[in-house]
């Protein structure tokens, strides 16, 4: 178990120039496979989905966070989850009078230092990988969310916002054959 | 216990019933045949399935008889047995239930369920007297299920799994544990 | 919308050390999601293996530039031997907090040389296949060495191997010997 600690207190890091420069070589590769920006913010938020799926595991493994009750606590793990991941702190404010509704909000985005959007891309969703990785690692423990920038320090904003809607929760699958 | 799954289980269709047979009556007329051998622990075999019921994995250690059914039969009947009796023990639980473990015993194996919330479920059989299983379990989750899997980009989540270096790490694992290891000669 | 706001540009920002640290797990999951994306575009391994590395080329071209300008004072590498101490030091400390694990040059060919990592970053998940024909995810950090040597004046064709973890494969265009020779002579 001594392996199980050394992941919870000491994650292993990797530079973050390399993950900025990767990542922006992605986002590259994608507004070169793809002819408009729609479908490069689309392809974005779906790979962000993807790694979500993947993240939660390691979320739950290595954070061991038990289950959450209200989307108070949810908001509370995402937190947790970026400076985790990504070694930035947001903050969560904004709540809807619902309590349905909540913003992430980033003063620095370490997926996009060395980033200047040209002329000709100011549609493009660079971080948008972002609001994919929250949907995706919420629908893994049966949360559906929505979640979607309103503020992107790339188009001139003081700070990236990130919102986060509840939509439902989500049931156990029922075995094949069953109803 | 036929008489038992009857009672306990009010709306039962036929599938669930066959999926309860199996796992809970098959196992004592089988071993009620065999002379009584001397105490041993150890581990028998694992399923593993993803949110969907899908077998993502199986595997087998001392296995000593087969279930004369093919491996997605089984699987399916396991998946189905699982997903009812854990509808059912929550439903009547007295207090609330909010650990993703569960285990029962006959009197000669035990059935351990670890259940992550992302809904993975690790299914593992041992002998009644294996102990530190549920630790067991969250070690395949966290050092196995989540290294080799969750970070290869050649296995896909939602597939079942074929990775080697996964099969020998989780090999490794079991055979290391406690349970497994400490099973007189 | 925004762009009546004032813009800070980001020329202003300043290029010094970058000590931001993410984790290897957000790295390791982009890095996987990539492969699959690119994975799912391409015919055949070999297709894939050309699309990692100029997945990789990209971070290689910015690397020098970043390197460079901060560690180097714009002082650029002359000689061979030194260039590739510096892929092996400078390069790999800044992306990888190590050295890489050992150079070697092909006892048979002169323009050869190895750099091996036993345990890849990239490849570290990944099961070694038997056959060793497929998939080798480090075709994106043969990208960005390949990129990084272009840049830097040492045009070389690199390729990565599954042997002794993970090997890299450096071999240099002619010219490079050539000139490496003549500097030597001076």
């Amino acid at each position: 178990m001594s392996r199980q600690s050394m992941r919870a207190n000491d994650p292993k890091k990797v530079s973050g120039e390399l993950f900025t420069l990767t990542y922006g070589s992605l986002v590259a590769q994608l507004l070169k496979d793809y002819e408009n920006v729609d479908d490069v913010n689309r392809q974005l938020e779906r790979m962000g989905y993807n790694i979500g799926m993947r993240l939660i595991e390691d979320f739950l493994a290595r954070a061991n966070p038990g289950r959450c009750y209200d989307l108070r606590d949810t908001a509370d793990k995402i937190q947790q989850a970026f400076k985790l991941y990504l070694g930035v702190s947001p903050s969560i404010g904004s709540w809807s009078p619902g309590g349905d509704e909540f913003s992430v909000v980033m003063e620095t985005n370490p997926m996009a230092e060395f980033v200047e959007l040209p002329e000709h891309c100011l549609g493009l969703r660079y971080s948008n990988i972002l609001s994919g990785v929250i949907r995706g690692a919420c629908e893994m423990v049966q949360l559906e969310v929505m979640a979607w920038f309103i503020a992107d320090q790339l188009k001139g904003d003081n700070m990236t916002e990130i919102r986060v809607k509840f939509v439902k929760r989500l049931e156990d699958a029922i075995p094949a054959g069953e109803d | 216990m036929t008489g038992l799954i009857r009672r306990t289980f009010v709306a039962l269709d036929e599938e669930i019933f066959k999926s309860l047979y199996v796992a809970l009556i098959r196992p004592h007329l089988e071993y009620a045949n065999q002379p009584r051998r001397h105490c041993e622990m150890t581990i028998y075999n694992l399923y593993l399935f993803d949110r969907d019921g899908q077998l993502l994995y199986y595997a087998e250690w001392t296995r000593k008889k087969q279930s004369g059914m093919t491996k997605d039969e089984e699987a399916k009947l396991m998946y189905g047995m699982i997903f009812s009796m854990k509808s059912f023990v929550t439903k009547v639980s007295p207090v609330d239930l909010r650990e993703g473990y569960m285990s029962y015993a006959t009197n000669k194996y035990c059935l351990n369920l670890y259940e992550t919330p992302s809904k993975l479920k690790f299914v593992l059989n041992t002998d009644t007297h294996a102990q530190g299983i549920k630790e067991l379990l969250h070690q395949l989750y966290t050092q196995v299920y989540v290294e080799y899997v969750v970070f290869n980009p050649l296995c896909s989540l939602n597939k079942p799994i074929e990775s080697e270096l996964f099969a020998t790490k989780l090999d490794e694992v079991v055979k290391q544990s406690p349970a497994y290891a400490s099973r007189p000669a | 919308m925004s762009s009546n706001k004032q813009r800070p540009s980001i020329l202003d920002k300043s290029l010094s050390r970058g000590k931001s640290e993410v984790s290897m797990t957000a790295y390791a999951l982009l890095f996987s999601e990539m492969v699959q994306y690119s994975h799912n575009r391409v015919q055949s391994v070999s297709d894939l293996h050309n699309k990692l590395s100029e997945l990789g080329e990209r971070v290689g071209v910015r690397m020098v530039e970043l390197l460079f300008v901060r560690e180097r004072n714009y002082k650029r590498e002359t000689k061979l031997l030194n260039v590739l101490l510096f892929v092996k030091g400078t390069l790999w400390k800044s992306l990888f907090n190590k050295e890489a694990d050992k150079l070697d040059r092909a006892t048979d060919d002169e323009r050869t040389f190895y750099l091996i990592e036993k345990e890849a970053l990239v490849n570290r998940f990944i099961s070694v296949p038997r056959d060793k024909s497929s998939i080798n995810c480090a075709a994106f950090m043969a990208g960005v060495i390949q990129a990084v040597l272009n840049c830097t004046g040492f045009p070389a064709k690199v390729t990565a191997l599954w042997h002794k973890g993970t090997t890299f494969m450096i071999k240099f265009d002619d010219a490079v010997l050539i000139r490496d020779k003549q500097l030597e002579g001076r």
